[in-house]
């Protein structure tokens, strides 16, 4: 990826540097290096708009977004041959593209705060929290949050800023999250590829994605509740001071 | 039929703590029966499962709405389009320096 001290570097004076360097460009392929441009090019076409979306929306910077759309697609020109159908070829692309995001927003951590290693990310992503629900025998101590009464539950009931709200919510806790937790949680629950899949592409058994995605699943749900009804009920005891109990529990 | 009744009582001698995590590998890959069952039981009674279950369900739906908010909104800027474009010739591993040279002349107008 290019240079990013502190994102000094403009899209403008990206437009005067040319494209960033090709930093994983492949060893040059032989024969086979037509096709798969000619597919790189396709995808470019056919999935670069959402690419773009995807990673711009997480990265919030389009010079970084720029540079990991080209090395996905260049990531996906090198591993086209072990691409198998399974999931959709956009799945597949966003998939590359997941990795290269978290090998971004880790460079960018790193350089924001020197020396400061992965705890704050572990704290961030509400793991302390989640023990906190349990007594030491596994039984509920702090019952889960009213959603459904604060109209979390109904994902479609949402209007339009509610749920533009919601969703930036929802990123935000999946970004808080340890790095492994992340790329799985973004593979599975946003992109929706498929298990197996996600085993192979970070390399675990079933059972330590099943474990990994049960962790990142908890405390980004207890940050969404921290983030979303915490911020409601500050809001609800500002205005009316109670009132709205429709009494459904869970 | 003993495995059904098996993962049943299983399941019913679980801690919520570890109902949570039969919640969350739902979302993954379909239960035994007799695993469904054991939950489908114990949710009857228990409220903080039963919260816990619809949410993460709730949050999972939340989540795919995020994929399918890429499908409409803002295209990717023309100039960035043609230097990624133009990067994959570059990849072809001739050194890269033409496909730079090409693409350094964009205008920033372009984005």
């Amino acid at each position: 990826m290019g240079a990013r001290e502190g994102e000094v570097e403009t899209i403008e004076r990206r437009a005067e540097r040319g494209p960033p360097a090709g930093s994983h460009a492949p060893s040059k392929p032989d024969g086979a290096a037509d096709p798969r441009r000619a597919a790189a090019e396709r995808w470019l076409v056919e999935h670069g708009d959402v690419l773009w979306r995807f990673v711009l929306g997480r990265v919030r910077s389009p010079v970084a977004a720029e540079d990991i759309v080209q090395e996905t697609l260049l990531a996906a020109m090198q591993s086209v041959e072990r691409f198998e159908g399974a999931s959709s070829e956009r799945t597949w692309l966003l998939g590359i593209a997941v990795h290269k995001i978290g090998d971004y927003l880790r460079k960018r951590a790193r350089t924001t705060h020197r020396g400061g290693g992965g705890r704050d990310d572990e704290s961030a992503c509400g793991c302390e929290v989640c023990r906190a629900l349990f007594s030491g025998k596994g039984m509920w101590q702090t019952l889960p949050g009213e959603w459904d009464r604060a109209g979390l539950g109904e994902a479609a009931a949402a209007d339009g800023s509610e749920k533009h709200e919601r969703r930036r919510a929802l990123v935000r806790c999946i970004d808080a999250l340890p790095e492994g937790q992340r790329d799985a949680m973004w593979m599975r629950d946003v992109l929706g590829v498929p298990s197996e899949e996600v085993c192979k592409a970070l390399g675990l058994t079933a059972t330590n994605l099943w474990t990994r995605l049960h962790r990142a699943r908890s405390a980004v749900r207890s940050c969404l509740e921290a983030k979303l009804l915490g911020r409601r009920d500050d809001e609800r005891g500002r205005s009316v001071g109670g009132g709205d109990d429709r009494g459904g529990a869970a | 039929m003993i495995r059904f009744v098996r993962d049943i009582v299983r399941v019913l001698n679980l801690a919520c703590e570890q109902h949570t995590a039969l919640f969350s590998r739902e979302l993954d890959e379909p239960l035994r029966p007799g695993e469904r069952a054991g939950l489908w039981l114990h949710v009857r009674v228990c409220a903080g499962c039963r919260r816990f279950r619809r949410q993460m369900r709730a949050m999972r739906e939340m989540a795919r709405s995020l994929a399918s908010g890429l499908e409409g909104g803002e295209a990717m800027p023309a100039g960035v389009r043609r230097r990624i474009g133009e990067s994959l010739d570059v990849s072809r591993g001739d050194g890269g320096g033409e496909g730079r040279a090409k693409a350094g002349g964009e205008s920033a107008a372009d984005l």
